[in-house]
């Protein structure tokens, strides 16, 4: 086996090491909840107005 | 024939030759081994990890929503004996005899009277949720009576716009057209959606 074979099977662990840990930055880092989970799980607003209700309350007395 | 030795002859191979087989040999078993076994085991280990983060935030999210529904709850109980003024401000469905039998009655009370009372225009939405029903009145009455009829109509709970009010003076008397739209809501639970989706299913 010569030296140039050599450096190609080197080259070629190397480059499949470095394809494996692009391909799993690239899959599994980002993590990325699908619309319909986000839809159902976004917080909602725990304020509610309640003027509205005031002002029913002045109009319901006069 | 003559026999070979293999042995022999690999004893007379160069030493620098046989240690870069040995290390060519390491370099083809560890590809292979990254390439099926390793690669697929970090996959299979990225893909919980990030099934297991995605869980975590869905998890806080929907905690977060449950504390702000019951903070919400907290309020809509405190102001519980107000909530059925909403629907006498925005009726279900606009009750038309009803309404006439209010403006007939304060009529009444103000001595106003209702010479005609139509409804027109009657629309409802595509959805069907909401309806608006037009009222014209005619009427006639002195000039106190009427202000306090206006008034009255004014302040009434119910969700109305005056579109149009004509007052104009004859002999003894004024005589008034009133134009009222009526708004009505109906909650329709189908528009509410109502899907289960599944929290925590990795999406492949």
């Amino acid at each position: 086996m010569t030296k140039s074979a050599l450096l190609a099977l080197y080259l070629s662990l190397f480059s499949i090491a470095i394809w494996v840990i692009f391909d799993l930055y690239q899959n599994y880092t980002k993590v990325e909840i699908p619309q319909e989970i986000e839809k159902v799980a976004t917080p909602i607003s725990d304020s509610i107005d309640v003027e509205m209700l005031q002002l029913l309350k002045e109009r319901s007395k006069l | 024939m003559k026999k070979l030795n293999f042995t022999k002859q690999f004893a007379t191979v160069n030493p620098r030759y046989i240690s870069y087989s040995y290390f060519g040999v390491s370099v083809v078993v560890c590809s292979i081994f990254l390439f099926f076994f390793i690669r697929p085991t970090l996959i299979e280990a990225g893909r919980l990890v990030k099934t297991i983060e995605k869980g975590e935030i869905v998890d806080k999210q929907l905690t977060t929503k449950l504390e702000n529904l019951a903070k919400a709850e907290a309020t809509i109980n405190e102001h519980k004996e107000l909530i059925p003024l909403i629907d006498l401000a925005l009726p279900d469905i606009v009750d038309s005899p009803n309404f006439v039998d209010y403006i007939t009655d304060i009529a009444l009370k103000q001595n106003i009277n209702v010479n005609t009372i139509n409804s027109t225009n009657i629309e409802s939405s595509t959805t069907g949720t909401s309806q608006t029903i037009n009222f014209t009145i005619n009427f006639s009455g002195d000039y106190l009576a009427i202000s306090k009829f206006l008034s009255n109509i004014e302040n009434n709970i119910q969700m109305l716009t005056i579109e149009n009010v004509s007052i104009s003076k004859s002999s003894d008397q004024f005589n008034g057209s009133l134009s009222i739209s009526t708004y009505g809501y109906k909650f329709n639970p189908d528009s509410i959606q109502t899907e289960i989706v599944p929290l925590i299913g990795e999406q492949k």
